[in-house]
C-alpha cells in the first residue's frame, strides 16, 4: 500500500478516477510486481542473517574448515622418533640439495672442476657428465651443510640453484640402527620402524615413541662389544623386555652400522639377528621342554628317569655334554642340562603334545612385531620321535632370538602368553593365552635359578639380587653338517629383586666364541655368554633403581627342600 | 518517506563500510597468520637442528667416552646401594655453636 502510494502524487490521484481501464489494470500489475520483488529481497535477506546468526553464534568454534587453516597443519617433514624417556632416535632437518640447469651452464669443465674442489667425494667427471646432459633440471649434490652452500654461491656459476629439502638424522648412530631403520635420499622409510610406520611418521607431525631405553641400549651394546673382543666371536647379539608388559627395552645386533649412511653398510651389518636371524637353541629349549612336561601331568618335578640306559634315535645315540648322571629326578635333569633326560621327558608327553605346546608357546610361527625384518622359524616337515627327542635339547627347530625371549618370558613371568612390542605401553598390557599354570611357572623360575646357583650359569649371578637363567650351546650348522667344534652360545636370564618381583627377561647371543686359555680350553655357554649376561644385569640393576636384598634364597616348592644338585662323586 | 529512504540507503552504506572493514581485517589477519606460521616452522626447523645436536651431544657413547677419559667416575653397582632402614640410626650432625658448620680443612679467607 505504502510503496504504491508513495509514487502516487495527490493531483495524479485525483485524476486517476477519470483514468481508463487498461492503464489502471497496468498499475495495479506494477504494484504487485513491487509486492513480489520487496518479499523475494526481504526473504533472501532473512535467509543470509539466519545463515549469518547460525555461523557465528551457535557453531563458529566447531567449523573444521577454519581450525584446518590455523598453525594446526605447519609440517616439519617426517615425524620424530623417540625413546621411551623422549631422547631423540631420529629426526628431519632442513637442508639445501643443488641443482643445475644444464642448458645455461657455460663452461660446464670449468664448473666440474670447481665443484669437485667443493665436493671432493663426487668425481669431477661425474659433475662434468651431468652438466653436459642439457636437462632443464639435474642434481649436482643432495643435502649440503650451510658451508658448503655458502662456498657453492662464492662459485657465482650461473645455472647453479639450489632447492630446500629435508634431511633424516639419527643422532644415535650406531646405536638403534636395526630398531629405527632408516630411510632412503627420499625420505621414504625402507628399513625397521621407518619402513613399519612409514605412512604414519608422514602424515601426522606426533612423534613415534619405543618402547626403547636408549641408556640401557647403550649398555647392552658396550657389553656386547666387550665381549665379541673377549672371546673372538664374529658376531652378538640381545634383547631386554619387561617381563611384565613385553616392552622391549633393548634391542642390540653386532655387527651395527651408521643409520646415517647405510650405504655403507655391508649386509651382514645391516642383518638385525634378533628378529630376522633364525637359530637352534640347544640347551634353553629345556625350559619349554620341562615346562610342557609338567603341564601335561605326565611328568612330576620327582618324577626319575634312568640317564645311564642308553639312548639311541636311529644310528645316532644321544650323550650327555659331562657325566653319566644315574638315576635323577626332572629338576636335576633341567639343572644338569641333561640330553638324555629331556629326550624322554618328550618321549612321555609325545610329538603331538610337544607340537601343540610348541604352537601355543609361538615357537612355530612368525614372531609378531612391529618390525619388516622377521623370519618365519625353521620348523620340521615330518615331526616323528627322532625330532621329537632332539628338539627337546634345542636341535631341529630354529627360532629368532626375540622369540625365544618372549616364550621363555611368558613361561617365567606368570604362565600367560607375552605379546612384544617395540613400542612404549601407556595403560593397556595385552596378553595372550595361558600357557602353563601359575604354580608351574613359579616352579620353572626356580629351577632356573638352581641352575644359577647350582649349575652351567653360576657367572651370570649378580650378587643380592635374584638372577635365574639357562644356558644353550649349539654346534654351528656348517654347510648342513654340524661343526663341533664351532658353536652358538645363548643365554636367557629373568632379573628381579625377589623371586616374587621378576623383572626383566634378557637374551644373549654370541656367535662363535673361541676357546680361550681363560676359559680352560671351554667354549660353551656357560663360560662365555653367561658372564657377558652377568654384566649386563649388574649394570642394568644400578641403572634401574634396583635395591638389592639380603634374603634371595626363598624356596617356592617345598619339594626343593629336599632335592640336593651337588654331584655325587 | 524520504526519511526512510535515506535510513536505509545510509544503513545500506554503513553495512556495506562493515563488510569492507570485516574484510581488510580477515586478509591482514590471513597475511598475519601466514607469516606467523612461517615463523613457526622456521623456529621448529631450527628446534629440529638443535635438538638433533643436543641428541648427538648427549648419547650416551660419546658420554661414556668423555667420562671415562675426564672423570674419575664410574657407574653405580648393585652393592653401593644400600635400603636407609639398613644405616646406623645413632649417628647424627652434631652442630656446635650457632654458627654455620665449617669444615675442619676449610680456611677463612683473608680480606
Amino acid at each position: 500500500m505504502k510503496v504504491g502510494a508513495a509514487y502516487t502524487p495527490r493531483s495524479t490521484f485525483q485524476k486517476s478516477a477519470r483514468l481508463s481501464r487498461p492503464v489502471k489494470s497496468a498499475l495495479d500489475m506494477a504494484r504487485t510486481r513491487l509486492w513480489v520483488a520487496c518479499f523475494t529481497f526481504s526473504f533472501c535477506l532473512l535467509a543470509v542473517f539466519v545463515r549469518l546468526a547460525g555461523l557465528t553464534l551457535f557453531q563458529g568454534e566447531s567449523n573444521p574448515g577454519l581450525t584446518a587453516a590455523t598453525s594446526q597443519n605447519v609440517m616439519t617433514g617426517r615425524a620424530e622418533i623417540l625413546d621411551r624417556h623422549g631422547e631423540l632416535l631420529a629426526t628431519t632437518i632442513m637442508t639445501s640439495s643443488l641443482y643445475a640447469n644444464a642448458r645455461k651452464i657455460q663452461h660446464p669443465e670449468e664448473a666440474a672442476k670447481k665443484l669437485h674442489g667443493i665436493f671432493p667425494g663426487i668425481k669431477s667427471t661425474v659433475f662434468e657428465k651431468r652438466l653436459k646432459s642439457g636437462k632443464s633440471f639435474v642434481w649436482m649434490a643432495r643435502h649440503l651443510t650451510p658451508k658448503m652452500q655458502s662456498k657453492v654461491l662464492e662459485l657465482g656459476i650461473p645455472g647453479l640453484g639450489f632447492v630446500r629439502d629435508y634431511r633424516r638424522v639419527y643422532p644415535q648412530k650406531n646405536l638403534v640402527s636395526h630398531v629405527v631403520g632408516f630411510t632412503d635420499i627420499d625420505n621414504q622409510g625402507v628399513a625397521g620402524i621407518e619402513s613399519s610406520f612409514d605412512q604414519r611418521l608422514r602424515t601426522n607431525p606426533d612423534p613415534v615413541r619405543l618402547s626403547l631405553d636408549i641408556k640401557l641400549q647403550h649398555i647392552v651394546r658396550d657389553e656386547l662389544q666387550r665381549g665379541i673382543e673377549e672371546f673372538g666371536c664374529i658376531g652378538a647379539g640381545a634383547v631386554v623386555m619387561d617381563i611384565n608388559t613385553g616392552e622391549v627395552l633393548s634391542m642390540v645386533s653386532l655387527p651395527d652400522f651408521d643409520a646415517n649412511k647405510p650405504g655403507k653398510a655391508t649386509s651382514q651389518q645391516l642383518f638385525n639377528q634378533s628378529t630376522l636371524g633364525v637359530y637352534e637353541l640347544g640347551s634353553i629349549m629345556k625350559i619349554p621342554n620341562t615346562a610342557m612336561g609338567l603341564e601335561s601331568g605326565k611328568v612330576k618335578l620327582n618324577t626319575t628317569y634312568n640317564t645311564s640306559e642308553p639312548l639311541k634315535v636311529g644310528r645316532f645315540s644321544i650323550s650327555d655334554y659331562r657325566a653319566d648322571y644315574g638315576v635323577i629326578n626332572v629338576a636335576q635333569i633341567f639343572v644338569h642340562s641333561s640330553n638324555k633326560g629331556s629326550a624322554r621327558i618328550a618321549l612321555d608327553v609325545g610329538s603331538e603334545g610337544q607340537k601343540t605346546f610348541l604352537k601355543k608357546l609361538g615357537f612355530l610361527d612368525k614372531v609378531n612385531i612391529e618390525l619388516p625384518e622377521v623370519s618365519s622359524p625353521l620348523v620340521p616337515k615330518r615331526w616323528r620321535d627322532a625330532r621329537t627327542i632332539t628338539i627337546s635339547y634345542g636341535y631341529g627347530l630354529s627360532v629368532s632370538p626375540l622369540q625365544a625371549l618372549t616364550g621363555i618370558a611368558s613361561i617365567a613371568g606368570g604362565g600367560r602368553l607375552l605379546k612384544p612390542t617395540l613400542l612404549k605401553r601407556e595403560s593397556i598390557i595385552p596378553f595372550g593365552e595361558r600357557i602353563i599354570s601359575e604354580k608351574n611357572s613359579k616352579r620353572l623360575l626356580q629351577l632356573m635359578r638352581f641352575v644359577v646357583t647350582e649349575g652351567t650359569s653360576r657367572k651370570a649371578d649378580v650378587p643380592g639380587y635374584f638372577v635365574a637363567g639357562k644356558t644353550g650351546t649349539a654346534d654351528l650348522l656348517i654347510k648342513g653338517r654340524y661343526d663341533k667344534s664351532r658353536s652358538s652360545t645363548t643365554f636367557i636370564g629373568i632379573l628381579g629383586e625377589t623371586a616374587e618381583t621378576p623383572k626383566y627377561a634378557i637374551i644373549v647371543r654370541l656367535d662363535d666364541p673361541q676357546r680361550l686359555k681363560k676359559t680352560f680350553g671351554f667354549n660353551a655357554a656357560g663360560w662365555n655368554a653367561a658372564p657377558v649376561a652377568g654384566r649386563i644385569m649388574a649394570r642394568l640393576t644400578g641403572f634401574a633403581g634396583l635395591r638389592p636384598q639380603e634374603d634371595k634364597s626363598q624356596v617356592l616348592d617345598p619339594f626343593f627342600r629336599q632335592v640336593s644338585f651337588r654331584k655325587k662323586k | 518517506m524520504r526519511k526512510i529512504t535515506t535510513i536505509c540507503f545510509g544503513f545500506a552504506v554503513l553495512l556495506g563500510g562493515v563488510t569492507y572493514v570485516a574484510k581488510q581485517k580477515v586478509i591482514s589477519l590471513e597475511e598475519e597468520l601466514s607469516s606467523i606460521n612461517r615463523q613457526i616452522l622456521a623456529k621448529k626447523e631450527s628446534e629440529h637442528l638443535l635438538r638433533a645436536e643436543w641428541g648427538h651431544l648427549s648419547c650416551p657413547t660419546r658420554l661414556q667416552n668423555l667420562a671415562k677419559n675426564h672423570l674419575k667416575m664410574s657407574p653405580i653397582e648393585g652393592w653401593q646401594v644400600v635400603n636407609v632402614q639398613d644405616i646406623e640410626p645413632n649417628r647424627q650432625v652434631i652442630r656446635q655453636g650457632s654458627g654455620p658448620v665449617r669444615l675442619a680443612s676449610a680456611k677463612p679467607q683473608r680480606p
